[in-house]
């Protein structure tokens, strides 16, 4: 095992009555004498109310000599006046390590959850915790951050990220594939302003506003038609590599006058404009676009030259070559936003009838008021919501199984355009099953539409172009068929995240639409990724409004300001260490680490620190054995285990519970809280990390030491604060227990799924073990000596 | 240098360990000239009073294959670590327990039973297993003893070398012929003949991995798995994460899953453990979506969880079946 510094640890033992709680059923004053023979215990005292302010004052006296301290007291975990961080803190305050602390929970695990006198108990605990304190070793320094952040999507939430992180002082990058800032949030001419507010905004007003703060202030440096070709974890940092697109007109010099697009002879649809209208190759497609400046199409330029002369600033540089930009980041907020569903997918809306449209083309087409080129107004149009939404249906099996949740919302409001420019067009809208229009504001659009808007409730199962415009063939719920004919049919598409190959390259956790996940708690940490110092904002993470997204990147902006304003990470007590020399470069670790901590070097499998969670999953997983878990070393659970039932001699079965950091330790916290009584006294728990934080092997050595049975509990499904740790450690659990059952030896290990308020059912778990133990009888896998 | 004396001898074992030594040609007949062999009752005609007859550690090394079922093998084992000064644990059943060594999953009569009287091949109406004295027409017949449980060599003696496999690799046993001097003469040599990482280092399809998960494992007759990439990510339960390597990657490169037979890794302590914490780590994927029940069934591949975490290795596993 690694160890400390050589000097030998000298340990404080602080003994809290918890005003004279714990004092009831436990001997303290027996315990106290017991602790003071302990190992490198140099100080023992107990007092009343440690967590109040005077007994904390001359606690901090009193210990002063100490390096770690053995607190026997209250939950760490739960306990709403001496948590772990405020111990933590306590120890900064008095100079000492962070890590140099163990907690012996006589309160909730002790005095709480059984009856009679546990002295016995009280003290094994403490032996516990001192096993481990006493081998604890220091944090690791701090890294350092890099005082810079990286935003990838110049979106509103990825242009308001910037923003904010500039005006709080810090230096941004914001790169951005397209020619100018704005994502579709400028592409959409009159925008929904919120959820509670059934009003417009003009995204030809708005869009600049917003851009032109990015682009304005100094310490943003923005990087329009590049991409990020390469992105690393470096030493805690974010080694990453652009390729900022050919500059072949020159920013700094051209005027946007548009003499160059005038002689230009290259022509191809605009993509802004969604076809709607022509561009040059040399052109500036969004007129409003910022940065102000034209640019060169290379794909479609077929280098004839006529615009250089033409230019009175001699901006356009043909030549010019594109740029790697090589430079590193302390955060990096990926605000990619979303693509749509490719409609072309959905055979039965024959998309490619050009009558048969895309919502974001439909925008443009509101932009154009309605004309279309080569066409008159249009006077018919009909909406086919959930265009590759909710599917589970036969006809269009392609698409997602969700619900895009503003399509509903942004039709009617399209619907609503319509009339207002064309108060004759007839509208009508073909939806599935229900119209999902929440809030204020798209609720009122939709009482408005429905004065002006024909809405049938069905599929359409066939789009045919006729003579007089679109035939639109569907099937009623009740099996009806029905046809409608319209100029015009709007796909309101599904919509995906954006950015795929950035997500891929970052090796961020998603669900199964490729959607980045929040980190759990999820509820109290919106924009945090899987990993460290990522955030996700905007329509990257679902379905938003524009304001939505903003809100996201200020969010996100927010949280990456804490690092990079710090420019250290402070690291956590518990991180994985891998022994190059053990290390057979499985990958093992790799595959199973949710927090892309691990990647592979020359030497086998390196953990970059300042990105680990220290959850263990490597650990348990690695087949080498070559994975530990800083002051989570095995030995440390083995000594644990040792001392756990010194004193156990009448309490029943010798039963221990690892209980996850989170969840499963909280619950068994709260059994007690709640006044749940366990008969068993002989019950010891250790707060393992993640579940899935001990492998089988330790398991076994465990069962070795005497322990009759061992319940493990983490997380329920769909909680795990680490990924899948919950069911690696379901699956462990199953096939040890299936060997065990093949050689006669049921009954002794379980696993279960304990969320906090599971208190119940652990208890339960706990008493049905303690029957099944009392009928097997002593462990026979206890190591024969 | 003199010349090395040596004693083969094998024990609860298929035969092949004897004949993979002579399975690595040119090398086999070169030995006479380096050295003697005392004692190999399978290739040459030697009783068991020949090895008596011999003084106590006047045989260089001994080198035994097979594990330690019946009371016949426990006396030769005993009678090869008095006659040898060194004692070389010869393929995976004598290092581990090996095939036989399943058997420890059931106790003797069981097994008595099974093989002799329940068998769908046997005819035994007056239901007898085997006996290890039997009398008749005045005579008395002996059998060596079947024990209770298999065990492994070191179980039963000190074994000073260990030559993992199933049987070991002509490269492994080239490697154990040219350290015979060596370690005849005391110096040190690897206790065990194996490579310290495990098999995915030096595995030829260990550059193909991409640290996936698999979503679905599969019995290897249910797909023929693509001869390039890690049969693990292709979802066949590979065991060379958990195993040392050094075998020449044979079962491997023939498309076959790696089963174990070189052994557990240096730093762990029960040779199926850590396969079976790892398996259970990278099979499976999406669980979120799925109903809770159904996150174990990706591992209905695995139709025998002692067979395959312990194919080779039961009698040096932690758990031990309890014995009534
Ligand atoms: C039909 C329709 C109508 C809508 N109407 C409204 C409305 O009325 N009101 C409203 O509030 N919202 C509306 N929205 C929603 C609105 O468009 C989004 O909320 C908003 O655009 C999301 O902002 P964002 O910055 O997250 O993403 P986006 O606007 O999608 O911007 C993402 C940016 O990232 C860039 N990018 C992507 N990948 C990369 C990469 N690899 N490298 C560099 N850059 C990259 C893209 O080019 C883009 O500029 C509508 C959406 C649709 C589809
Ligand atoms: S060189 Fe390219 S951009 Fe310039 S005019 Fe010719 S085609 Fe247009
Ligand atoms: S918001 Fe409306 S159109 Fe969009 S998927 Fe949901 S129900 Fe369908
Ligand atoms: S799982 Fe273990 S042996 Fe495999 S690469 Fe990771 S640290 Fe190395
Ligand atoms: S402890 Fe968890 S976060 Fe850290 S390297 Fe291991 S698997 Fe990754």
């Amino acid at each position: 095992m690694k160890t400390k510094d050589s000097a030998r640890p000298r340990i404080g033992v602080v003994i809290c009555t918890c005003g004279g709680q714990i004092a009831e059923k436990v001997n303290t004053r027996a315990v106290e004498k017991k602790a003071a023979a302990l190992e490198y215990v140099v100080h023992v005292a107990q007092v009343g109310d440690l967590c109040k302010k005077e007994s904390l004052s001359r606690f901090k006296r009193e210990f002063e000599g100490c390096d770690r301290i053995l607190f026997a007291g209250c939950s760490e975990r739960s306990s709403l006046t001496f948590t772990e961080d405020r111990i933590s803190a306590l120890l900064g305050e008095m100079g000492m390590d962070r890590a140099m602390f163990e907690v012996a929970n006589l309160r909730e695990q002790c005095v709480w959850v059984h009856d009679g006198d546990l002295t016995g108990k009280a003290m094994d605990l403490v032996r516990m915790a001192h096993a481990k304190l006493k081998s604890n070793v220091p944090t690791p320094a701090p890294t350092r951050i890099i005082k810079k952040s990286l935003v990838i999507g110049g979106g509103p939430a990825g242009v308001q990220a910037a923003v904010d992180l500039a005006n709080a002082g810090t230096e941004v990058t914001l790169v951005e594939k397209k020619a100018y800032l704005g994502g579709h949030f400028c592409r959409i001419p009159y925008l929904v302003q919120c959820e509670g507010w059934p009003s417009m905004c003009v995204s030809d007003c708005v869009a600049p506003v917003q851009a032109r703060e990015a682009i304005f202030n100094p310490l943003v440096r923005t990087l329009t038609g590049s991409e990020v070709t390469d992105l690393v974890r470096d030493n805690g940092n974010f080694k990453v590599k652009i390729n900022r697109g050919a500059l072949l007109v020159d920013p700094d010099k051209c005027i946007s006058c548009g003499k160059c697009a005038e002689v230009c002879p290259e022509e191809y649809d605009s993509e802004y404009d969604s076809g709607l209208t022509k561009r040059k190759a040399v052109d500036k497609d969004y007129r409003l676009g910022i940065p102000d400046h034209y640019v060169i199409r290379k794909d479609v330029c077929s280098e004839c030259g006529e615009c250089v002369p033409v230019c009175p600033t001699g901006a356009i540089n043909l030549a010019a070559e594109a740029e790697a930009v090589e430079d590193s980041f302390g955060a990096v907020i990926l605000a990619t936003g979303f693509k749509t569903f490719d409609v072309n997918t959905l055979t039965a809306l024959n998309y490619a009838s050009p009558n048969v449209v895309s919502s974001m083309e439909m925008e443009r087409l509101l932009a154009a008021r309605l004309r279309r080129p080569g066409t008159g107004p249009v006077e018919r149009v009909a909406f086919a919501l959930c265009s590759g939404s909710r599917v589970k249906d036969k006809i269009n099996p392609e698409g997602m199984p969700y619900c895009s949740k503003t399509c509903c919302g942004f039709a009617v409001k399209q619907a609503n355009r319509i009339t207002a420019m064309n108060p004759n067009a007839e509208v009508s809208m073909v939806y599935f099953g229900d119209i999902r229009t929440y809030g204020r504001a798209f609720e009122q659009f939709y009482s408005q539409a429905k004065e002006s808007v024909d809405f049938i409730n069905g599929e359409i199962t066939a789009v045919e172009d006729g003579e007089e415009g679109l035939l639109v063939r569907l099937e009623t719920p009740d099996g009806a068929e029905e046809q409608l004919e319209t100029d015009l049919l709007v796909l309101a598409e599904a919509l995906l995240p954006g950015g795929s190959e950035l997500i891929d390259l970052l090796k961020i956790k998603t669900d199964r639409y490729h959607y980045p996940l929040e980190l759990q708690p999820r509820i109290l940490r919106p924009t945090e990724s899987y990993i460290d110092r990522v955030y996700v904002a905007g329509a990257l993470t679902g379905p938003k409004l524009v304001q939505q997204s903003v809100e996201q990147g200020s969010v996100a902006a927010l949280k990456a300001l804490n690092h990079v304003i710090k420019g250290q990470k402070d690291l956590p007590k518990f991180t994985s260490e891998v022994d190059p020399d053990k290390c057979s470069h499985c990958r093992i670790c790799e595959t199973v680490c949710p927090h892309g901590a691990i990647s592979m070097a020359e030497s086998g499998a390196a953990v970059d620190r300042a990105f680990c969670q220290g959850c263990g999953l490597c650990v348990s997983a690695c087949p080498s054995h070559a994975v530990q878990l800083r002051n989570f070393y095995e030995e440390q659970i083995l000594e644990q285990v040792e001392a756990a039932f010194s004193e156990a001699e009448n309490g029943g079965p010798k039963i221990l519970g690892l209980l996850c950091y989170w969840c499963s330790y909280a619950s068994a916290d709260l059994m007690g809280l709640n006044g749940h009584k366990i008969t068993n006294t002989n019950f010891r728990s250790i707060r393992i990390r993640c579940s899935s934080s001990v492998n089988t092997g330790l398991i076994l050595e465990i069962f070795k030491r005497g322990v009759d049975g061992i319940i493990i509990a983490g997380c329920p499904p769909k909680n795990c604060h680490h990924g899948a740790g919950n069911y690696m450690t379901a699956r462990r659990v199953m096939l040890l227990n299936t060997i065990m059952r093949q050689l006669g030896l049921d009954g002794r290990l379980k696993w279960e799924f304990i969320g906090v308020p599971m208190w119940r059912e652990l208890a339960d778990a706990v008493h049905k073990m303690d029957k099944t133990l009392k009928a097997l009888g002593p462990s026979p896998l206890r190591r024969k000596t | 240098m003199s010349r090395v004396k040596l004693a083969f001898n094998w024990g609860a074992s298929c035969g092949g360990c004897d004949v993979s030594i002579l399975d690595v040609g040119r090398a086999v007949l070169d030995l006479p000239q380096t050295v003697d062999v005392v004692y190999w009752p399978v290739a040459l005609d030697y009783k068991r009073k020949d090895l008596e007859a011999l003084d106590d550690k006047s045989v260089d090394i001994g080198i035994v294959n097979g594990a330690v079922r019946t009371s016949e093998q426990e006396e030769e084992a005993k009678l090869i670590r008095a006659k040898c000064r060194y004692v070389v644990a010869y393929g995976s059943c004598a290092c581990f327990g090996g095939i036989p060594g399943l058997a420890n999953q059931f106790g003797r009569n069981e097994l008595l039973e099974r093989a002799y009287i329940e068998a769908p091949s046997n005819t035994n109406e007056a239901a007898v297993t085997v006996q290890s004295v039997s009398e008749r027409d005045g005579f008395s017949l002996t059998l060596p003893e079947f024990l209770p449980e298999v065990r492994t060599l070191d179980q039963v003696i000190e074994v000073n070398h260990f030559v993992p496999g199933c049987p070991p690799s002509t490269a492994t046993i080239t490697e154990l012929l040219e350290t015979l001097g060596a370690i005849a003469g005391g110096k040190t040599v690897k206790r065990i003949l194996a490579a310290d990482k495990c098999l995915c280092y030096e595995c030829p399809r260990g550059k193909t991995k991409e640290a996936k998960k698999a979503e679905k494992l599969y019995r290897p007759h249910e797909l023929i798995a693509d001869g390039e990439r890690c049969l693990l990510e292709q979802g066949i339960v590979c065991l060379g994460f958990a195993t040392r390597g050094g075998c020449g990657s044979r079962c491997v490169a023939a498309n076959m899953p790696c089963r174990g037979c070189y052994g557990r890794l240096p730093d762990t302590s029960d040779p199926g453990a850590e396969a079976m914490s790892a398996l259970a780590a990278v099979a499976g994927d999406w669980e979120d979506y799925l109903p809770t029940q159904k996150i174990f069934d990706v591992l209905d591949a695995v139709r025998d969880a002692v067979g395959t975490f312990y194919t080779f290795s039961l009698p040096s596993a932690l758990l031990k079946r309890e014995r009534g």
